[in-house]
Formats: C-alpha cells, sequence, structure tokens
C-alpha cells in the first residue's frame, strides 16, 4: 500500500478531513508506477503540484514508487518557489 | 529629498540632526545599520552600556510605493551573542520615517547610573522631543500601544522594549506595532537589541509622520515601470500571490497559510526540528500549521461574522502584496489572541516543546510580545528547560506558566526564561544546547538541510535562518536551471544567499520577495529597477551584499570571534536526525570557505 498524505484542497480527496488532523489516503501500490502515473491515478494534474515528497525526499515525475512508501502531496502555492509545470530533481539529501 | 540622520544623545539628553554622508547615499536599512555600527562603535564594548549604540534604519525604499517595501532595521551589538547584530521588521514605523526624509536614527550614550526615570524618543518632520515616560514602564506592550496612540492620536509607529528590555534581559526584542495597533508583535527580535534600548532607559520610539511626503525615486518613469512589473510578478506568483484566483479559490501560499504554511511541508521533508532538536518531524505539526490557523480564521468568521477578529491575508506593513501576516483568534469568542503566529514561532513555541496544542502556542506567542521577548529564542529557552526537566516535554500550560514568571521582577525561573537558550542552558547542565554564537538556531534541522547549517554556522548573526535562506535552493534547482544542489558547493551556496539576504534586508524589501524574485525573471528585473530608478545609479546586488557582510565580519573579527566560533553544537554531528538518519556532516574547511579570504 502508498500511504499518500494529502495537504491544501487535495484533502478533500478524503471525506470528513480537516486541516487539523493528517489527512490519509491508503492507495494500493502498482507495480512500475512512477510518481507522474500515481497523480494521474488519483485524477490530479501534475500541473497542480507543490512541493511533493516520497519518504521525506523530494519528488519528481519520474520518481518510482514503492510499496509502503509515503508519498506527500502539496498543491502548488504551498512550496519553497514555484515550478509550475513539473517537480524538481531530487537530491537525496533534503 | 535631503535625507538626514537623527543622533540621539541618552547621556545629556539631547539630539543634533546630521546631513546624511555622501558616502552613506545609496545605504539603508542593514546596509546602515552594520556600516554605522561597524564604524562608530567599539566591538569590545559592553553591549549594556554608554559605548554601544542602537541604529535605527527604513529600507532604501520605505515610504514609497513600491510593493512589499516597508521594512525596518535595527542594529547594534548583540548582548545575546556578543558580535554585530541587525534585525528587521514590518509595521508602520519604517514607512513614517522614509516619509520624514530619516534615513537613520543613533541612540548612543546612556544616562548616569542610578537613573530612575524612562523615557520616550518622539520624532515629527524637522524636530525630536526626549520626553521622560516613567508611566510606561513596567507596563505589558499590549496595553502600551493602546496608551501611546491615546497620547499620540496621531496614529504613530511604535517601537521600543518591553519589560524584558527595560530589565536588559539577554533576550529582549525590540516590538514593533502593527498597522491596527491591535498588536505589539511586529518584532525586531533576535539578538537581545530591546535590552540595548533598555540600557539606555529608552521604552519607546514615537514617529508621526504627518507634514512628510512619500521619497520621490530620481527617475519616476522607470521606477514606476519597474514596481509595476515587480508588483504583477509577485501577485501571479503561487507562493507571494493574491489571497484568490479568478474562481475564488484560495491562491497564494504565503497570503492563505502565512509563513506557517511551512510546518507542514518541513515536517513531510524530515527536517522540521522536534523535541529540543531529537527528531525531524512532529505527530501534532498539522494542529499548529498554517492550514489550521486558516480553517480556525474561517470557522470563527462563519460562526461570530463581523465580530470575528481573526485574520489570514494581512498585511504587516502598508503596501505589502504578499500579506502573509495572520491573527489567530479565541476558538471560543472570535476576537484576536495573537498576530502574527508565524511558522518560526509555531515551530519554537510549539514542535520544538512538542506542544501540539495552537492556542497553548499562540498564548505563548502572545505573552512574548507582551513582555519583549524574540519568540524563536523564547521557544529554544523552553526547550532548555524542558531538557533539563524543570517542564514536561508538550507541556503547554506548564511553559505559559513559566513564561509568565517573568512579569514578576522577583522571579529567577522568570529572568532565566528571559534569559537565552545558552544562558539558560549553561546554568541548568544541560549539554544539548542548538544554538551558535550564543543564538538559538531557528526552525530548519541541519542534518538533512546542510547548507542551512553553513549558514547558521558562517553568518555574522549567529543562528539565523534569514542570513541566508538556502532551504528553496537546496530542496529545488536554482532558478533557471535544473540543478542537482549536490554539485554546488554547500560554501557558494551559502555565501552566494547571504550576500543577496544582506541586500534585501538594506532595500526595505521583505526577504520573501525572494521566493518569487529567484523564481522569476520578471520578478527580478522589476525588483532591481526598482532600486536602480530609486537611486539614479545601477547597483551591482552581490557586490552591494558582500560589502554588508565585509563590514559585519570585520566588526566581529575584531570583536574577538574567529573561525572557531562558526560552527555547529556537537550533537548536531554526532546524532544523526530520523527519519532521515543523517548528521551534519560538512566538514570545518568546507564551512570556513564561505568567508576565507573576505
Amino acid at each position: 500500500m502508498i500511504e499518500t498524505r494529502l495537504y491544501g484542497k487535495f484533502r478533500s480527496l478524503v471525506s470528513n478531513s480537516c486541516a487539523t488532523e493528517e489527512t490519509i489516503l491508503m492507495c494500493d501500490y502498482k507495480e512500475g508506477e512512477t510518481f507522474e502515473m500515481f497523480v494521474k491515478r488519483l485524477d490530479l494534474d501534475v500541473n497542480d503540484m507543490g512541493n511533493c515528497f516520497i519518504n521525506g525526499k523530494l519528488a519528481n515525475n519520474y520518481t518510482a514508487i514503492y510499496n509502503g512508501d509515503r508519498v506527500a502531496l502539496f498543491p502548488i502555492g504551498m512550496q519553497f518557489f514555484a515550478n509550475v509545470s513539473h517537480i524538481q530533481r531530487l537530491n537525496e539529501h533534503v | 529629498m535631503a535625507y538626514k540622520i537623527l543622533r540621539v544623545n541618552m547621556s545629556d539628553l539631547s539630539h543634533k540632526w546630521e546631513d546624511l554622508p555622501a558616502e552613506y547615499e545609496t545605504l539603508a536599512g542593514r546596509a546602515l545599520t552594520s556600516t554605522i555600527v561597524s564604524k562608530e562603535v567599539d566591538p569590545m564594548c559592553h553591549p549594556l552600556r554608554e559605548f554601544n549604540k542602537i541604529v535605527i534604519s527604513p529600507g532604501l525604499l520605505a515610504g514609497t510605493s513600491a510593493p512589499s517595501s516597508g521594512r525596518l532595521s535595527v542594529g547594534g551589538k548583540s548582548p545575546l551573542t556578543g558580535g554585530i547584530k541587525e534585525a528587521n521588521a514590518g509595521g508602520i514605523t519604517a514607512g513614517k520615517l522614509g516619509c520624514l526624509g530619516i534615513r537613520g536614527v543613533i541612540i548612543e550614550g546612556m544616562p548616569p547610573a542610578g537613573t530612575s526615570d524612562w523615557y520616550s524618543i518622539i520624532i515629527q518632520k524637522d524636530k525630536c522631543e526626549i520626553k521622560k515616560t516613567n508611566e510606561y514602564a513596567n507596563m505589558g506592550l499590549y496595553d502600551l500601544i493602546t496608551k501611546i496612540w491615546q497620547d499620540y492620536p496621531s496614529k504613530p509607529g511604535i517601537i521600543g522594549c518591553g519589560i524584558a528590555g527595560q530589565r536588559l534581559s539577554p533576550n529582549a526584542g525590540v516590538f514593533g506595532n502593527n498597522v491596527e495597533n491591535t498588536d505589539p508583535g511586529r518584532y525586531a527580535g533576535r539578538g537581545g537589541l530591546g535590552g540595548v534600548l533598555g540600557s539606555k532607559r529608552v521604552i519607546s520610539v514615537i514617529t508621526d509622520d504627518t507634514g512628510g511626503e512619500p521619497p520621490q525615486p530620481k527617475d519616476k518613469e522607470k521606477f514606476e515601470e519597474g514596481r509595476k512589473m515587480f508588483t504583477k510578478a509577485l501577485t501571479a506568483h503561487p507562493v507571494t500571490g493574491k489571497l484568490k484566483d479568478d474562481d475564488g479559490n484560495p491562491y497564494g501560499g504565503l497570503s492563505n497559510y502565512g509563513t506557517n504554511v511551512l510546518m507542514n511541508i518541513l515536517n513531510e521533508a524530515g527536517g522540521l526540528p522536534t523535541k529540543n532538536f531529537r527528531s525531524g518531524r512532529f505527530e501534532n505539526a498539522a494542529k499548529i500549521s498554517g492550514e489550521a490557523v486558516h480553517e480556525l480564521v474561517d470557522k470563527t468568521k462563519e460562526k461570530f461574522g463581523d465580530a470575528a477578529e481573526g485574520r489570514y491575508g494581512h498585511a504587516c506593513h502598508p503596501g505589502c502584496v504578499m500579506m502573509c501576516s495572520n491573527v489567530v483568534p479565541y476558538e471560543n469568542t472570535g476576537k484576536h489572541q495573537v498576530g502574527p503566529l508565524e511558522y518560526e514561532s509555531a515551530w519554537a513555541l510549539g514542535t520544538n516543546l512538542t506542544i501540539g496544542d495552537l492556542h497553548d502556542v499562540a498564548e505563548l506567542n502572545r505573552i512574548c510580545n507582551d513582555v519583549g521577548l524574540d519568540t524563536i529564542e523564547a521557544g529554544g529557552t523552553l526547550g532548555v528547560l524542558m531538557e533539563a526537566g524543570l517542564i514536561a516535554f508538550g507541556d503547554g500550560k506548564g511553559a505559559i506558566a513559566a513564561l509568565k514568571e517573568i512579569y514578576n521582577d522577583n522571579s529567577a525561573l522568570g529572568r532565566l526564561c528571559a534569559s537565552g537558550a545558552t544562558n539558560a542552558g549553561k546554568v541548568l547542565g544541560v549539554s544539548r544546547i542548538p544554538s551558535v554564537k550564543g543564538q538559538s538556531l531557528p526552525a530548519y534541522d541541519p542534518r538533512p538541510i546542510r547548507g542551512i547549517g553553513v549558514t547558521y554556522a558562517t553568518t555574522p548573526m549567529g543562528a539565523d535562518h534569514t542570513a541566508g535562506y538556502t532551504i528553496a535552493a537546496e530542496i529545488l534547482g536554482i532558478k533557471g536551471e535544473v540543478t542537482d544542489p549536490r554539485i554546488l558547493e554547500k560554501a557558494d551556496l551559502s555565501r552566494t544567499f547571504q550576500a543577496t539576504t544582506a541586500f534585501i534586508d538594506a532595500t526595505g524589501y521583505c526577504l520573501f520577495i525572494a521566493f518569487c524574485v529567484l523564481d522569476d525573471d520578471n520578478g527580478m528585473a522589476g525588483m532591481a529597477q526598482t532600486i536602480n530608478a530609486f537611486l539614479g545609479k545601477e547597483i551591482d546586488i552581490g557586490a552591494y551584499g558582500m560589502a554588508i557582510l565585509k563590514a559585519e565580519l570585520d566588526f566581529n573579527r575584531r570583536a574577538g570571534f574567529t573561525e572557531k566560533d562558526d560552527r555547529l553544537p556537537e550533537f548536531f554531528l554526532k546524532e544523526p536526525l530520523p527519519p532521515h538518519d543523517v548528521t551534519f556532516d560538512v566538514a570545518d574547511d568546507e564551512v570556513d570557505k564561505v568567508y576565507k579570504g573576505v
């Protein structure tokens, strides 16, 4: 399973969510899926992403997702720098 | 406009107006405070005696129509670090000083030993009065700013020191009133400069700009062109942008969630220092986040209507378009509890202490505002008290009770709470004190975020994230390129950002413009054009920033600082931080490269 933590407007993917509690959506793992594919599976637009993390490290569209990963999705505007069309390259040290 | 410097002598209660020297023509804000401190203050002086000075300077564009340009710098020798200090804040004083043509206020000397009187400095157009105001002493600052606006109905800017500063506490900040005068929370907080004011027996500096005029740029047309370009870039950027998009949905990250938008982001990144820097994640981060404040404000607005006082999208100074400030309301009444609650404060008084109750965190912030303390250092101090077992981690009510001891002149615990993390830690025998040069670390752990660790270690200011905000550049590529930050040496990264930051600190622009200008060419071009058009000459940003840093480094070296002081505490090098389980492993010689030869 993928533990997907949702922030900002993405919280609406979980009913009865609120900002003061963790909003977590558990998703099935699909082998070979990248971050971009995962986002699309949730019916979200990669262009709408702010800073997103996989296991605490910055994600980009091509980052592979593995079973048991913790994925955090922040919408655009919730970030350090705007990158309106894609997620920046991973740095192994945040 | 011919700019002036107002020099106030508290030894004989005199003042004089000086023409701004030609060599200071382009200097303002941090550039002016650090230049004057470096030239006029003996680096070996005792910071709480007569030879230290307080220098107050509005940024270069303060009072103009440039967006988000009303920041105020306060400088001097820091009682907390023993080195040079510049702290800056929003509020309304900078714009008013700008409109009066005052580029700097220097407060020097001190009344004779044994003096029991307290004074306020009232600044008006071409006029200065040093007035005995003993009735202002020992007041909570929420009451004081209300009283001053009653005494001076022209709605002046007010900065000064609270109870903590009047007692010369090492963590006393310089407060400033907000636009509505409902909160003294616009702090030039770091480094104990409130105590320097207190040592000079000055409680408040009151600025009334009646009869003043906005400063005029040398090239009005170019200035206006730059202003429009920059404003457009700021309001369009997803981080600094307007409150709502065209569909009425939340847009700007800062306007909607404040700087505290970072709480959840840093938490996910695993770099959110928790429980006195033991972990990089806090299970209750969401409860005290910017999103939580946003939700609470909406909830109380719905419940209390026009009577609700909670706010987001609030400007900390007139003309700010980013509007990242907020007011946290009491949930049961909708009334003003504290404003602002910044990320750094929510972290220091919340996450760092594992306090996950928003109202407890807001109350701690309110107490800091009322007594005149820097919230970051206050949180660091409480963290050390918890480390020593005086208060339990997570005990919000216990932390509030301890901090309230500051109101009691005879309370040793109160004095300890106002003394700063390093001092308190030494007294209590704590070996995990997160500070550099005596100043407490802010809200980014240096182990996973090594560039900020280099900044903490090397900036002349002591541990200070604003001195060189490398977090974004490390997490993301540098503007314009998909750059792997591993390629950039941390020293180069830190130095570049420190110099750029120093420049921004001189302009009057809020540091958060960096989110836009480092990402948007038009934003950078527009911002640079406003500066160049105002001065009527081209400014080399890097050279300007480095000149400020050189003055500060020179002061610190003459004060006795060496490379040995540019180090993080030992525990950062030895204790891996979960969840990434990394230590700060930047070698000393890499750290020393930041300013080698400078």
